[in-house]
């Protein structure tokens, strides 16, 4: 399988983008629905995602709470906050537009690599 | 994930809930793995890969969480803080009296300190306005082992020790002098300040505008140049923006003005100058010599170079006298400003006396708060029944507490304002003086106001709010019975208070009755002489506009037939030296001829005066034996002393014609006659108690002169047309000081004034805090008793029995309070006696005077809480209850 690495700083971006739905998460759930919008094709450090989620918590873009999941595990889920939305929004409209800038230079450049 | 909500109190410690993040992960991972075809194993081996470095994240997450937790902690204190604050002020909003009263007793505590604080601080404690005070050092000639020693060296010596002393850091040289200053409102005597070229750069100073100093200025022949003062500049020369620059008139000379000193600067430390100006290369100061100067060095190891400062001295001063068996050292001005004996006793007493006020006032506070923790005992019940625990309710009076203290703070800060204002037109001059910095309350005195605030009502505010949350038992307060023996403990404590409040008013009381009765007194001694309707003018002739003797004797003479021409007046003097504030002589030797030498038990100070022939008519001075002096006697020869001299040199009465003198090396004097004691230095003349006058020189007197004028009517409505004679005969000579005799005569015991009134006004304070106190305790013991008070009644008992129960607790905790403080007052007299001339420390009379006020005002406090105990109907109180 052809993997993607996280481009450095975008972590955060890919893991509240998770939350575009709304509801509430664990770490698995968010794993799991990053492989599968993505077929697996971003590679994400599992261990790194958990102190990525306890820092977004931190700056108040997450909110976490201990729950029961439905197999009746004890986990811990985290919703977006209204932060959380406005980051990303930004980062979002930070990212489109350097592929846009991206795709012109790539454009003038003739496509040749 | 509905069901998360019933989860939400769950709260793992920060490890744990790690722990259980973790294996969340792994549960489901290896779950999701196994059910793909992997082995238990296989399942758990990949999770682990796929994970990458389990324990280093497991630490980066303690961490992080660790973080979260302090934060939300933090948070979630403030916010419970906040809450206390705004239950807080919601109860004080709906019990505006009692707020509104420990505001006012807190802040009258704390505002008698901090205005206290603002008089010490610019006294004592605020650094001298120049650069690293502490190294600045006076030089003084001392005798062989004496610690300290006289400031005045010779010019040449000045010299020598500013060339010699390589081990201190600078040295500048200065001598006062007195200029005439013609170009304000009206002629002025200022004081100018001598100062060599290294006054600047010793004192680490600058001018805040223009430049100081250099050693060209100091050049015989230089071009005459000042400093000026800045307050000077402001108010009498309106703040001249082009001064510098500017050429001004010093005792008729132009001095160009080469800078403005910054505000506040003083120097010397203690005194007002106007112009600081060169004390030249060749010892001149406004080209007069100055055979004697003071010198300032600034060392930065003063110990350290104390042994090669007395080598230094002691070589200089046998270079001048071989003989000489004295020595140079080096004292800091810094440790020992405001030193002034009289000043320093001043201080201990009204700081004592501001402390036992804050005290007073914290028993009151103290007070209130219990009387409405005991009225607020159900609503804290409630609190605690539904879950709030002890330190909580304790934390919210604590929280009371502090803003009621935060209030009393501004309050108090205001009370200092005022009384700091109200004290400024009877603060003696021996502390306004000695103060290098305006009295007032600025940065310092208002931090230490916030903190004395913030400190006595916590302290004062914690002892109602431990014994309040400590008393109260949820289930039972909740409802409406208090338990007799609960309430009955908090009632010994606010008795308790009560008395410790009365005996501290007993004890301030007794201070101000004493210093009262010491001024009553003090005003009916005898002075000697008839201040009433005699005014005192001073004035200094200048030898720069009169430089010889004949023509000031031909100006004096004029001036004189001039004041005696101004209608209403019945006499005028001229005199070197005046009552009640004459002349003094340090360090005399008083020694009778043909006796052993000096008597060893006299005192340091004689005061003096060389008067004219008509001075004993005019003044009023008696004459008990042998002669005024008269026309003709010699300036020094002959002399006049009173009766107090006379006995103490010969105690066989007969003092007229005998000789005696000052010291080694002064003449013996004749004694042509024995005058009554006269005050000349006012009532309170413990410095100096025998008095000398001399004849004075017949040809031109020059210096320091006064006239003593005797009027028919009223002094005060002649000074103005006295003030205008003086103008007429020389409009630029100017007048120091013109003033009613009786006026200066008061002056001279403004500290004793001083001190009575703030002492009569703290004890006033105090006793009326008491008097509330008295008057809450016995009001809520009413109000907590009515149905004792009401079975009494309807048994039977009289309303002057009923009465008499009230006013009998409320008088016994009076009296208590009374003896307390009659002891504790008779124990501190120490702190006062040195202030006491005229009575000793026990006088019975102001003792008695203070118990009578005290009961007074214990009764006053009783009666309306007695006639509430009997307006109580039985039948209504007891159906209530």
């Amino acid at each position: 399988m052809d993997h993607v690495d996280v481009v450095p700083g975008t972590l955060e971006m890919i893991v509240l983008k998770t939350w575009s739905r709304g509801g509430a998460l664990h770490g698995f759930g968010v794993l799991a629905w990053l492989r599968q919008a993505t077929d697996g094709e971003l590679f994400i450090e599992e261990g790194a995602l958990y102190p990525a989620l306890h820092r977004m918590e931190q700056r108040g873009w997450l909110t976490g709470e201990w729950g029961v999941s439905e197999k009746g595990r004890r986990a811990r889920y985290y919703r977006i906050t209204a932060a959380g939305r406005t980051q990303l929004r930004a980062e979002e409209r930070r990212w489109t537009s350097y592929i846009r800038v991206w795709e012109r230079v790539a454009a003038a450049a003739g496509g040749a690599s | 994930v509905r069901r998360l909500f019933h989860l939400g109190q769950w709260r793992p410690g920060v490890d744990e809930g790690v722990e259980w993040e973790l294996s969340h992960h792994f549960e489901e991972r290896i779950e999701e793995l196994m059910v793909a075809g992997l082995t238990r194993r296989e399942a758990e081996a990949e999770a682990e890969r796929a994970f990458g470095d389990v324990e280093r994240v497991r630490a980066e997450l303690r961490h992080l969480d660790r973080i979260s937790e302090r934060r939300l902690r933090m948070s979630e204190r403030l916010e419970a803080m906040w809450l206390d604050v705004k239950y807080a002020l919601r109860g004080m909003r709906r019990d505006p009296g009692l707020t509104l009263a420990v505001v006012l007793t807190l802040g009258l505590g704390v505002g008698a300190n901090a205005a206290m604080f603002g008089v010490v601080d610019a006294l004592l404690l605020r650094p001298l306005p120049w650069l690293r005070p502490a190294e600045v050092m006076q030089v003084e000639v001392r005798a062989p082992g004496q610690p300290r020693g006289m400031p005045y060296l010779q010019w040449e010596l000045a010299r020598e020790w500013q060339r010699r002393a390589d081990f201190v850091e600078g040295t500048v040289l200065h001598n006062r002098a007195s200029v005439l200053f013609t170009e304000a409102s009206e002629p002025l005597t200022l004081a100018a300040q001598g100062v060599t070229a290294e006054f600047e750069e010793t004192l680490g100073v600058q001018p805040a505008q223009g430049r100081g100093f250099v050693p060209e200025d100091m050049a015989p022949g230089a071009e005459a140049v000042a400093l000026i003062d800045h307050a000077f500049w402001r108010n009498e020369l309106g703040a001249d923006a082009a001064i510098v620059g500017r050429v001004v008139e010093l005792d008729g000379k132009p001095h160009r003005v080469i800078g403005v000193m910054p505000e506040g600067f003083k120097f010397p430390e203690y005194a007002t100058t106007e112009f600081w100006l060169p004390l030249k290369e060749d010892g001149t100061l406004l080209g007069r010599p100055q055979p004697v100067v003071h010198a300032i060095s600034r060392v930065a190891d003063a110990a350290g170079v104390e042994a090669r400062a007395a080598a230094l001295g002691t070589s200089l001063l046998r270079e001048q006298d071989p003989a000489s068996r004295q020595t140079l050292g080096l004292h800091s001005l810094h440790a020992s400003r405001g030193r002034n004996p009289g000043t320093m006793q001043a201080i201990v007493m009204l700081t004592a006396a501001v402390a036992l006020i804050l005290l007073v006032a914290g028993c009151n506070m103290i007070n209130l708060l219990l009387v409405r923790a005991t009225s607020r005992a159900r609503e804290l019940a409630i609190r605690m029944a539904v879950g709030a625990s002890r330190g909580r309710v304790v934390r919210q009076l604590m929280t009371e507490a502090a803003v009621l203290s935060l209030l009393s703070g501004v309050v108090a800060v205001l009370l200092a304002m005022v009384a700091l204002k109200a004290m400024q037109g009877i603060m003696p001059t021996s502390i306004t003086f000695f103060a290098p910095y305006a009295i007032g309350m600025e940065g310092r005195a208002l931090f230490f106001t916030f903190v004395v605030a913030a400190v006595s009502g916590l302290v004062f505010g914690s002892i109602p709010a431990i014994r309040a949350a400590r008393q109260t038992a949820p289930a039972a307060d909740a409802g409406l019975t208090t338990y007799a023996g609960r309430s009955r403990s908090s009632a010994r404590l606010r008795r308790t208070l009560v008395v410790a409040e009365t005996a501290i008013s007993v004890m301030l009381l007794v201070g101000a009755a004493l210093l009262i009765h010491n001024f009553v007194k003090l005003m009916a001694i005898d002075p000697g002489f008839e201040p009433e309707r005699l005014a005192v003018m001073k004035l200094t002739i200048s030898t720069a506009r009169y430089p010889d003797a004949e023509q000031r004797t031909l100006y004096l003479q004029r001036l004189e037939e001039r004041l005696e021409a101004v209608p209403g007046v019945t006499g005028v003097t001229l005199a070197q030296g005046l009552p009640p504030q004459t002349n003094l002589s340090f360090g005399v030797q008083l020694e009778a001829e043909g006796s052993d030498g000096p008597r060893p038990d006299q005192p340091q100070i004689v005061p003096n005066a060389s008067v004219s022939p008509d001075f004993f008519d005019v003044v009023g001075a008696e004459i008990i034996a042998g002669r005024a002096l008269a026309r003709g006697d010699a300036a020094a020869e002959n002399v006049v002393i009173d009766e107090h001299l006379a006995r103490f040199l010969w105690p066989d009465g007969n003092a007229v014609g005998r000789r005696f003198r000052m010291g080694e090396q002064w003449e013996w004097s004749t004694v042509v006659g024995v005058m009554r004691d006269m005050q000349m230095l006012g009532p309170d003349d413990r410095s100096g108690d025998f008095e000398i006058l001399f004849a004075m020189h017949e040809e031109g007197p020059a210096g320091y002169l006064a006239f003593a004028i005797r009027t028919e009517g009223d002094v005060d409505a002649l000074l103005p047309r006295l003030r205008a004679a003086v103008r007429e005969v020389d409009a630029q000579q100017p007048i120091s000081e013109l003033e009613a005799a009786s006026t200066l005569y008061v002056e001279t015991v403004d500290m004793p004034r001083f001190l009575l009134v703030l002492m009569a006004t703290l004890g006033g304070l105090a006793l009326i805090l008491a008097g509330v106190g008295i008057f809450g305790v016995l009001s809520f013991g009413v109000s907590q008793r009515a149905h004792e008070m009401a079975v009494r009644m309807a048994l039977g008992a009289g309303v002057g029995h009923v009465r008499a129960l009230v006013l009998g607790e409320g008088m016994l905790l009076a009296a208590a309070g009374t003896v307390i403080g009659v002891a504790a007052a008779f124990a501190a007299t120490r702190l006062i006696a040195s202030a006491l001339v005229q009575v000793t420390p026990g006088d019975p009379a102001s003792y008695a005077v203070v118990v009578i006020a005290t009961l007074t005002v214990a009764l006053a406090a009783c009666v309306a809480p007695a006639r509430r105990a009997t307006a109580i109907e039985p039948a209504r109180v007891m159906r209530v209850q």
